[in-house]
């Protein structure tokens, strides 16, 4: 596959390491996370296999296009509609939960508000350029960011704070019965392929999805979420950890560097994982407002020769996002998270069965 | 469209940007000239049931240069009803923004870890700015007056007791240094007893020192370690970087110590059935002979080895069985046991019982390296 299609998976990989992901996973450390964990990294190896299966049949060509051509209008609009809903979604919930972040940690004395609105500053930029562009966009912040974070994840492994003893503990509970909110929550690291449905447009050449490449994908899911699981639980023991608020953070900040007049790490940590999920947040949100773009889009809106309709997108963006910001709390966050993603496996499995159709109906 | 963005997309953004930057001046910045560093709390037991803690804060005096000769410091005291209450009423003391980011030292008085230690310290947790990778400790006689000894080979830019803890000044092996995290993780797990160093501090104040350990059993602190078992328990279980045990050999016509710079420890627990739990404990130690009253001669190094194996064997016998007496269990034998054992309901009761009749079975090597530099 093209490079741009695991730099895509990475981003997604990455950010969720500091999203709710950990949290939901360390509310079912007794009930089964372990081989929920097992599943949900077979389901989503064969997820992305399915995925990249599809859309390399249609070099160029993004699922809006492919879906209006097969189906009528009154399922192409709605459908399309709810997907970018959920992109949007998505992109909304990693925005608010990194705000909720920088306001614990990095910048206390600043309003939720203004955190957010800088945030949208920058990602509104980022979310109205072109997909090519976005695309490079993301390689190289990642270019940046990658060797740093792979440093503090080595740091995080060769730290003598990091107690195996409680790693051996968590997996003594292996054979528990799987639980579904730690199977969506895990499966959640691996949804980043699904973005294919808009970055496919870019990918012109014909792709060809490689067994090794595929090994590759799932050796590469099954250490992040061995790290995002077991390394928490190596740093702040194993009973309780489900109390924390942000096992991430509080792990981060377990660990000492001694690199010149660097010792805490924590933010350093931060900062990189702010430029993974803005990343995150852009690629979302280009894809839900380029989504959207082929479904309501508004002829007469204009001033001048220019079509005003995606700054009304983004419009409506900042005032969800400003709304949802300011009302929500820390608790409901979790709480909704934790709602959206246990929706995501079946809207999934229901998006997979659209692409079944259209291939179907491309053979015949 | 493209039009659009190019001709008006710079201007927007400085646009944009000018004016977020109006908006921000002052918001969450102070200058440093307007904080000040806290760079201990300490944590005493109040005076009356209605004020049960008592705050030091431990603050640096920024000095110009080299040319002072002490390093500075002030201190806030206050009794208050919660650590909150006392820290914000400090904050009144005194004229500049107290950062606690700096606050690498916590100390814990001697009359206050006979409380739930989980509420004491709950606050440090809590709180963002703490770091996790502050040293906690146990003052004695009192929090406060650990804080505020000056020890007379301290210069300024360099805190003596961030020097004592971090092993980049000295590295005794009689010094333990409990991370804030690891305390935290040790006292809510079960199967494992977090132990803190104790500092000690003399009437005039004038030198800190540091021997002893506690450990606690629960979230209190209850069996104190003598500077001996302080040392075995830091070299077992692998905690400091620089190990400098000495072991001392009194036997026959041979008086001589080792010093032993490298400890490799592992051990599993065994439970046969119908019989006593074991635990296997093999530790090798490699080191020189430092000190002896007699001569020494290189081909008898083997016997040596084994006087020496000897004595390191019943110290760690010793220790092991005293902590195993005081119901505690600071190496985490417990843990280990549910880390090897499949979990079941009943594990945690089950080891309780296991544990009081645990036999230990310690094999120490020791090889003795060099007889250092004369016979």
């Amino acid at each position: 596959m093209n490079r741009y299609f695991y730099y895509i998976i990475i981003v997604t990989m990455i950010s969720s390491v500091v999203s709710i992901v950990p949290s939901l996973l360390f509310e079912t450390t007794e009930k089964g996370a372990i081989i929920s964990m097992l599943i949900s990294l077979l389901v989503g190896v064969t997820f992305i296999y399915l995925i990249t299966k599809f859309f390399n049949k249609f070099p160029g060509k993004g699922f809006p296009h492919l879906l209006k051509q097969h189906t009528p209008r009154w399922i192409s609009s709605p459908l399309l509609f709810i997907i970018s809903l959920i992109w949007f979604t998505l992109g909304l919930q990693t925005l608010i939960g990194y705000s909720f972040l920088l306001k614990r940690f990095l910048t206390p004395n600043i309003g939720i508000s203004w955190i957010v609105i800088t945030l949208l500053l920058f990602i509104s930029f980022g979310v109205l350029m072109e997909s090519k562009r976005v695309l490079y966009l993301v390689e190289i912040i990642l270019f940046i960011n990658l060797p740093i974070i792979i440093f503090i994840i080595g740091k995080v492994y060769t730290s003598k704070g990091l107690e195996w003893d409680y790693v051996r503990k968590s997996f003594m509970y292996f054979y528990h019965s799987p639980n579904y909110l730690a199977f969506s929550a895990s499966l959640f690291i691996f949804l980043g392929a699904a973005n294919l449905v808009l970055f496919n447009r870019e990918f012109k050449k014909r792709q060809r999805m490689t067994t090794l490449q595929l090994v590759f994908l799932s050796l590469l899911g099954a250490a992040i979420l061995f790290t995002t699981y077991f390394i928490p639980i190596g740093y702040n023991g194993f009973q309780n950890i489900g109390n924390i608020t942000f096992p991430w953070l509080l792990t981060a900040d377990s660990m000492k560097v001694g690199l010149a007049f660097l010792e805490r790490v924590m933010y350093v940590f931060l900062l990189l994982y702010l430029a993974v999920a803005f990343l995150n947040i852009i690629i979302t949100w280009h894809v839900s407002v380029e989504i959207l773009k082929s479904t309501v889009w508004f002829k007469q809106f204009k001033w001048r020769q220019y079509n005003l309709t995606p700054y009304l997108y983004i419009l409506v963006f900042w005032i969800i996002s400003l709304m949802t910001a300011n009302y929500i709390t820390e608790y409901q966050f979790g709480h909704y998270s934790g709602y959206l993603i246990n929706f995501l496996p079946p809207f999934f499995l229901l998006f997979l069965i659209v692409c079944w159709y259209i291939g179907r109906r491309e053979k015949a | 469209m493209k039009a659009f963005f190019w001709k008006g997309k710079w201007s927007f953004l400085t646009l944009v940007l000018m004016i977020v930057v109006l908006f921000s001046t002052g918001c969450g910045f102070k200058d440093i000239d307007k904080r000040i560093f806290v760079i201990a709390v300490g944590i005493d037991k109040g005076t009356n049931d209605k004020k049960p803690y008592k705050v030091t804060l431990k603050l640096a005096i920024p000095s110009g240069g080299k040319t002072s000769p002490k390093p500075e410091y002030t201190y806030l005291t206050k009794e208050s009803e919660t650590v909150t209450e006392a820290i914000s009423i400090l904050k009144s003391h005194i004229d500049k923004d107290l950062e606690f980011g700096h606050a690498k030292v916590i100390v814990f008085g001697e009359n206050i870890i006979d409380q739930d230690m989980r509420k004491v310290m709950d606050f440090f947790i809590r709180r963002r700015d703490f770091q996790q990778i502050s040293w906690v400790a146990v003052g004695k006689p009192f929090a406060e007056d650990v804080l505020r000894a000056k020890p007379s080979a301290e210069m300024s830019g360099a805190n003596a007791l961030f020097n004592i803890f971090s092993g980049i000044g000295t590295d005794s092996s009689y010094i333990v240094s409990t991370y804030l995290f690891d305390f935290r993780r040790q006292m809510i797990e079960r199967g494992i007893d977090p132990v803190l160093p104790i500092l000690e501090t003399n009437e005039k104040e004038k030198s800190i020192i540091l021997d002893k350990a506690i450990v606690f059993n629960g979230n209190k602190g209850e069996v104190k370690l003598s500077p001996n078992q302080t040392e075995e328990y830091n070299v077992l279980s692998n905690k400091i970087e620089n190990i400098n045990l000495d072991v001392k050999v009194d036997k026959d016509d041979l008086a001589f110590t080792v010093f032993v710079d490298k400890v490799k420890v592992d051990y599993k627990i065994l439970t046969p059935p119908k019989q006593k739990p074991i635990l296997k404990m093999n530790v090798k130690m490699n080191g020189i002979v430092e000190e002896s009253k007699t001569l020494l001669s290189p081909n008898q190094i083997d016997k040596y080895n084994k006087l020496a194996s000897d004595e390191a064997k019943k110290r760690i016998n010793n220790f092991l069985t005293y902590s195993q007496k005081g119901g505690v269990d600071p190496m985490g034998f417990g843990l280990r046991y549910e880390a090897t054992h499949l979990h079941d309901r009943d594990i945690a009761t089950e080891w309780k019982q296991l544990y009081p009749d645990l036999k230990f079975d310690v094999s120490v090597k020791v090889s003795i390296k060099s007889v250092g530099s004369i016979e």
